[in-house]
């Protein structure tokens, strides 16, 4: 798979570069701007792009919105976008905006390189990958009563994984259980947040985060 | 030219006009004439004399004062023409209508006793030219009759007839010249009463009571010497016409004069008022209307001194420049304090004629500006000190953004990478002993944790959301992480930087407090952006008793909404839960 990478530090563009080389990915160009992440892009035509939000000129979101019109030129193209902060409007506008083959991590998570590489597999496999931070405040988030506290736990974990954007059978290996009583799960949670069945896991991420974030 | 007369020399000449006068109605009496004529002879003199007296001890300054006596005095010289004494007879007929030339000095000069006017004061030249050189040639001509001697004497009789018709072709040339002079002098008083402002109108009025007496000596004039081919009958019915109106006339001026005195009282009345307002302490335009009403002129202006120069503005600060000292059409009063120009009334010039008003009025508005004065002084150093507190606080703003990039771009992104090698390593390390594996994973979990911690810490310090997304997202971004259910009412719009970060800090505070102290069950955040200010407010279902003087994080929100210009409040009754609201003007 061809990678190119977006961060205006080099030290950790070589370092993620290495990494994901050995993790087998074909790193095939590096940016550190997004002026020169459009002709690398350009160049090079990846599958994947990883990109920093924050980067020169303004440090503010420039990543972000490079990362957006790429992709509206190439829907084809998978993007992680990686963030010091992770904010849930920066994740809804993500997925309104290119719903298939997009991820939002902190950009810790490279510190844990098997779950890293999952995540950019499953992005360029066009599926999504949202922060567990993400989900798990806005799962957390104070509320008063309302259908959440109908959920089992096992039902509560397998809607955090689920908003995640994990296939139903990821989700099944994580915990252990097959991908029909997975699905079984999935069902009775959605009718229970009253949710249409939704098909495709990146709209259902979609679904829930938006569902979330208005209760 | 001003002329000193003691007090005492003044106060005798009025007991001196009075027995003038009496002479000349005894003149009359002594000539049989009826009572009726008599008084009607003895009443405008009177008048003249008594108003002269009034004027002249009110403003001894003034010429009006003497010239009403001295005119008064004139008025019955004419009269003693009739006296048996042949001397007295004589000078009384060479001296006799320097009345009406007064009179018209009198009413061009009036009010300030200055003749302004170069026309005028060609005029009155003029018309006393005309008398002086009337007396010369009567006192040269008359000769009583006695002198003449034997008047059946041919020769002597015929002396006679040629002195007395020279003599009245004479006159009659003085008579043409002295009614054409004072039609002129007629016209001139029409004139400047056109000309004149309101405020000048209020005090000019009585000149034309003056103007119409000025017009009765011209009718007596005509109607008895120059008619020509009227009958006697007809001069005579002139000539009483004449009378009467100069006698009603006549009278009337020197009242006029003396209503124009007891309005100048009047004024002071209003100065008495002007000072109470003024105690108002009121603000500059409606200064400028009080001591508008207050000397009667609407075309009033006051400009200010603007402190530390010599240059003038107006009350909205924009440059003014004073009319020159010789303006014809604006005066200047200039108030100082201290010895410093404070400030000047720019005014119609006839207000200047009544000095001792401008002088109560000035003294009073001095006060009103002074204070108004120190009160701009304060206004400005307070805008001062507010713009340095708002300084102070955005430079603190932008401080703690500062290091929070510096944290994302350096420390975050450094241990990231560190993070990053320890992977590394530990992908190598598969291999190697299981403790060597068990302190790459410790070292990696403590760097997450520090990871998550420096995270925290920037975000406290400035939150990059606020500026890339606004204040509605990051106060949502806040309420995320409360562990409190949060409501959101908020208005989307961005706002100016300075503003969205006290919003921010206010609501961030607020939140902070809800879960530290509050022991609240839910908090409602309410933002409303309307007519240029931002409405904040906070509110907790919680136990109460927050005491904005006690906590410094609900001081340092007042200082912070303070310094944006904006109002703080804090509503915390025992029990009945907590409201912090601010209203930040958005500039």
């Amino acid at each position: 798979m061809r990678i190119v990478l977006a961060d205006d530090s080099t030290l950790f563009r070589e370092a993620l570069a290495a990494a994901l080389a050995m993790a087998g990915f074909d790193v095939v160009g590096q940016a550190s701007d997004a002026d020169s992440l459009r002709d690398v892009v350009r160049s090079t035509e990846p599958d994947l792009l990883i990109v920093d939000v924050r980067m020169p000129p303004t440090h503010t979101t420039e990543g972000l919105d490079a990362a957006v019109q790429i992709r509206i030129e190439r829907p084809s193209l998978a993007i992680m976008i990686l963030s010091q902060f992770v904010e849930t409007r920066h994740v809804l506008r993500l997925l309104r905006d290119a719903p298939e083959g997009v991820g939002y991590l902190l950009k810790d998570r490279v510190g844990n390189l098997a779950e890293f590489v999952e995540a950019v597999r499953r992005v360029s496999g066009g599926g999504s990958a949202v922060d567990p931070e993400v989900v798990a405040r806005l799962l957390g988030r104070a509320r008063v009563r309302g259908p959440l506290d109908e959920l089992t736990p096992r039902e509560t974990q397998v809607l955090e994984l689920m908003a995640e954007g994990r296939s139903n059978a990821a989700i099944g290996e994580r915990l252990g259980l097959t991908e029909k009583t997975i699905e079984g799960h999935i069902r009775v949670i959605l009718s229970k947040l009253e949710l249409g069945p939704e098909a495709g896991d990146h709209r259902r991420v979609l679904a829930v985060l938006t569902w979330l974030r208005a209760s | 030219m001003k002329v000193h007369v003691p007090r005492l020399a003044r106060l005798g000449l009025l007991p001196l006009g009075v027995a003038f006068a009496l002479g000349a109605e005894w003149v009359r009496l002594d000539g049989n004439w009826p009572w009726i004529w008599v008084l009607a002879d003895l009443l405008p003199g009177l008048a003249f004399l008594a108003a002269g007296q009034i004027a002249w001890a009110r403003r001894p300054d003034n010429r009006i004062g003497p010239l009403l006596v001295l005119t008064g005095f004139a008025w019955y010289v004419g009269t003693y023409q009739a006296s048996a004494d042949e001397t007295v007879g004589r000078l009384a007929y060479a001296f006799q209508g320097y009345y009406d030339g007064l009179l018209a000095w009198l009413v061009l000069a009036y009010p300030s006793g200055r003749l302004r006017w170069r026309s005028s004061r060609l005029v009155v030249g003029a018309f006393l030219g005309a008398l002086v050189a009337r007396t010369t040639f009567r006192l040269a001509l008359y000769h009583p009759l006695a002198s003449y001697g034997d008047l059946s004497d041919p020769a002597t009789a015929l002396r006679y007839v040629a002195d007395t018709s020279l003599r009245n072709d004479v006159d009659s040339f003085f008579r043409l010249a002295i009614a054409t002079i004072a039609v002129v002098v007629l016209v001139l008083v029409l004139v400047r009463f056109r000309s004149e402002t309101a405020a000048g109108r209020r005090i000019t009025g009585p000149i034309l009571i003056g103007g119409l007496a000025v017009a009765a000596g011209i009718v007596a004039e005509f109607g008895s010497g120059l008619l020509v081919g009227a009958t006697s009958a007809d001069r005579l019915a002139w000539r009483y016409l004449g009378e009467f109106v100069t006698v009603v006339t006549a009278t009337l001026v020197p009242v006029g004069f003396l209503v124009g005195l007891i309005r100048g009282r009047l004024a002071r009345g209003s100065v008495a008022e002007l000072v109470v307002q003024l105690g108002e302490a009121p603000e500059a335009p409606r200064l400028r209307e009080i001591l508008s009403r207050a000397l009667g002129d609407p075309s009033l202006e006051v400009a200010y001194v603007v402190a530390g120069t010599s240059t003038y503005v107006d009350a909205a600060g924009r440059p003014m420049l004073l009319p020159a000292t010789d303006s014809l059409d604006r005066a200047v009063t200039r108030l100082e304090s201290d010895g410093q120009p404070l400030a000047a009334l720019i005014h119609d010039p006839a207000i200047g004629e009544r000095p001792e008003l401008v002088t109560s009025v000035a003294a009073a508005a001095r006060l009103a500006l002074e204070n108004e004065r120190l009160q701009a002084a304060v206004r400005a150093q307070l805008e001062d000190v507010r713009a340095s507190r708002a300084r102070i606080v955005e430079a603190g703003d932008a401080e703690r953004r500062r290091v929070e990039r510096d944290l994302h771009d350096g420390a975050q992104q450094r241990l990231v990478t560190l993070a990053l090698a320890l992977q590394m390593a530990r992908a190598k390390a598969t291999t190697a002993d299981s403790s060597l594996l068990g302190a790459l994973e410790r070292a990696s979990a403590e760097l997450d944790a520090a990871l998550g911690e420096l995270r925290e810490l920037a975000r406290g310090l400035h939150p990059a959301i606020l500026v890339e997304e606004g204040l509605a997202a990051a106060i949502e971004s806040l309420a995320e992480r409360t562990p409190v259910p949060v409501q959101l009412q908020i208005a989307e719009d961005r706002l100016p930087a300075p503003v969205e970060a006290t919003a921010y800090f206010v609501v961030a505070e607020a939140l902070a407090n809800v879960v530290k102290y509050a022991r609240a069950t839910q908090v409602r955040i309410t933002v409303d952006h309307r007519d240029g200010v931002l409405t904040v407010e906070a509110t907790d279902d919680g136990m109460g008793g927050a005491d904005a003087a006690k906590g410094s994080g609900l001081r340092g929100l007042d200082d912070r909404v303070a310094a944006a210009g904006g109002r703080f409040s804090v509503t915390s009754p025992p029990g009945g839960g907590t409201t912090l609201r601010a209203e930040i003007p958005c500039g």
